[in-house]
């Protein structure tokens, strides 16, 4: 079970700030959108709870069921709760899918090996479940992959991992509707107490599927709208544009956008 | 004895493009007496005896052998030269024509001793031959300088499937030299892994003579505490519609030094030809050097050749992406060491299997 909280979190990548001050709160149990135009932060706050060294905290805290994770490794992070499903997944040819994620599950259970029939069948099982060719268990992890076979392959491992945090930046771009439905699918499948997840997404049609609790809109490097799942439609019809416009009058006004 | 080096006989040793070196590190100081065994599988013997060949020891022989004279005859390469003028030990693998081996040869080349080591060890394969060897040359004991020649003659359609394995138990100046002549429609693969410590300088030559003949090398070498390697590989095209191929990688740890240097060489006639290379090496620690060297030589018009060179470290976003699973750096810097290596591990298989 985890808790997510980030306060005024402010990030540099290299002299560049990309989080101006973002506050957040996913209890557990809890599925979040995070929404919000291109290159205003969304990815690099992903990255950023993730603990990828590109991104510099130069204010503010992450914190994790209690303990601030932001001096923590990215393996370190990993192993306590974090998965991120990447919206550019690596290919590293030279270990098969099946042997990587069997290597990350020892890693996380401290190093000890995790008994390997046991592990094959709830690979195979998960395999049919997310519709994944078996052979591609022997393949090179990712290697030749298709987009939309790496995102599936994502969801594969987050459900073999079965983290308590899930990011899942972009996990819908560049699949198809069947394809959107799978994840979908895996994505619900791990939806349980002990289970909470952002989801970063462009689009309202993956919340069709997967029906948040909470839908954030980021600018700027901030969150600046919160609310149900009804803000992603209502923002489906009115577009970026037009919210912008909504906040910076308030803004005029003098109150607080978060 | 070993020929005396002078200003005269240190040009004609081989310029190995790009690789700095001291011809007498790699100078053996007088012929060798070293004691050394052999072993090979019997599945394998049986099958090449059964079929009218040999693997035999020899001692001192060079004129019977196939192809050694005119080495001799024809080499600028000083160290062989001199390799050849003292008494030859080593082993010979010979095939008559249409000989089929299905079982691998496992053949191991071992001494314990505290003596310079010279071995040869030659294959001479008759038309239509096959056969696959994995050839271990161990240096089991104080060695303090080896000196190994492996190469050989492939007749017609013969075709030789060569993984070579080389090891030392401590620091040592080794010089590997390899010489292979293929005949029309003849194909070497030829995989490395020459891991002993210390020195190392290798220079391994194939010839494409027949018209049609194919060749590829692979090589791979892992570079430790204060090792310095320097390799060349050499394919010349002499036939018409020759194939080559050269593929060598190397992952460098602590202050280790190594230079690959890549040639294929395609002669005015041999049209049609085709060479490819590729070099790398990824310097994972940052003391660690090293160079690629890819060259092409090519005096024929109507040819496809092309290469591919790099010295790099490990990708800093894969290692991310396996840490950001819970993997160790550690964990995930030996997968992505491996992953780098993997090309030449599955040509290496690849032909074991």
């Amino acid at each position: 079970m985890s808790k997510l909280e980030i306060r005024n979190l402010k990030v540099n990548a290299g002299d560049e700030r990309i989080l101006n001050g973002v506050n957040l709160q996913i209890n557990p149990g809890e599925i979040h959108a995070l929404m919000g135009p291109n290159g205003t932060g969304k990815s690099t706050l992903s990255e950023t709870i993730m603990g990828n060294p590109l991104y510099e905290i130069v204010d503010g805290q992450i914190w994790l069921d209690g303990q601030d994770i932001t001096e923590m490794s990215v393996d370190e992070r990993a192993r306590t709760a974090v998965f991120l499903a990447m919206q550019y997944p690596m290919e590293v040819a030279g270990i098969s899918n099946a042997d990587f994620i069997h290597a990350a599950l020892n890693a996380r259970n401290q190093g000890q090996p995790v008994a390997v029939l046991p592990f094959l069948k709830q690979l195979k099982a998960n395999m049919e479940f997310l519709e994944i060719n078996p052979e591609y268990a022997d393949r090179g992890l990712n290697a030749d992959f298709s987009g939309g076979e790496k995102k599936r392959n994502e969801i594969l491992q987050m459900m073999m991992l079965r983290p308590e945090m899930a990011i899942l930046d972009e996990i819908d771009s560049g699949l198809d509707i069947d394809a959107l439905k799978i994840v979908a699918k895996g994505i619900n499948a791990m939806r349980s107490t002990t289970f909470s997840c952002l989801m970063v997404t462009h689009y309202q049609r993956l919340l069709n599927y997967v029906v948040p609790d909470v839908v954030h809109i980021m600018m700027d490097g901030r969150i600046v709208k919160s609310g149900g799942p009804e803000l992603a439609t209502d923002l489906e019809k009115t577009g970026y544009a037009e919210l912008e416009e909504t906040l910076g009058s308030e803004t005029s006004h003098g109150n607080s956008l978060e | 004895m070993a020929i005396p080096l002078n200003k005269t006989t240190t040009a004609s040793y081989p310029r190995i493009l790009g690789i700095r070196y001291d011809p007498a590190a790699f100078t053996l100081p007088d012929s060798s007496s070293a004691a050394w065994d052999w072993e090979a599988n019997a599945e394998a013997l049986q099958a090449i005896n059964a079929a009218g060949g040999t693997v035999r020891r020899i001692n001192g022989a060079t004129a019977e052998l196939s192809g050694l004279p005119q080495l001799l005859a024809s080499t600028d390469n000083q160290f062989v030269q001199q390799h050849l003028q003292n008494p030859v030990q080593g082993m010979v693998i010979s095939l008559p024509d249409r000989a089929e081996i299905t079982p691998a040869l496992n053949l191991t080349l071992r001494t314990e001793s505290t003596l310079p080591v010279e071995w040869t060890v030659w294959f001479d394969l008759g038309d239509h031959s096959r056969l696959t060897t994995k050839l271990t040359l161990d240096l089991a004991g104080e060695v303090p300088q080896s000196n190994c020649l492996i190469g050989g003659t492939l007749a017609d359609e013969s075709n030789l499937t060569l993984i070579t394995d080389t090891q030392s138990h401590q620091a040592t100046q080794s010089l590997l030299l390899g010489d292979f002549v293929s005949a029309r429609d003849a194909n070497l693969d030829w995989s490395l892994w020459p891991q002993t410590k210390g020195q190392l300088l290798g220079d391994l030559n194939v010839t494409l003579a027949g018209t049609g003949s194919r060749a590829t090398l692979n090589l791979a070498r892992y570079g430790y505490q204060d090792d310095w390697v320097g390799i060349r590989g050499k394919i010349k095209h002499l036939g018409q519609h020759t194939f080559s191929r050269i593929n060598m990688r190397g992952v460098l740890y602590e202050n280790s030094r190594v230079n690959f240097t890549s040639i294929g060489q395609i002669d005015h006639g041999a049209s049609d030809a085709d060479a490819d290379q590729e070099s790398r090496l990824m310097t994972v620690e940052p003391h660690a050097k090293g160079s690629v060297n890819p060259v092409l030589v090519i005096d024929e018009n109507d040819v496809r050749a092309g290469h591919a060179a790099s010295v790099g470290q490990y990708d800093e976003d894969e290692i991310y992406y396996l840490q950001s699973r819970g993997l160790p750096m550690a964990t995930a810097k030996q997968i992505l060491i491996d992953n780098f290596m993997e090309p030449i591990w599955r040509l290496r298989n690849g032909e074991v299997g």
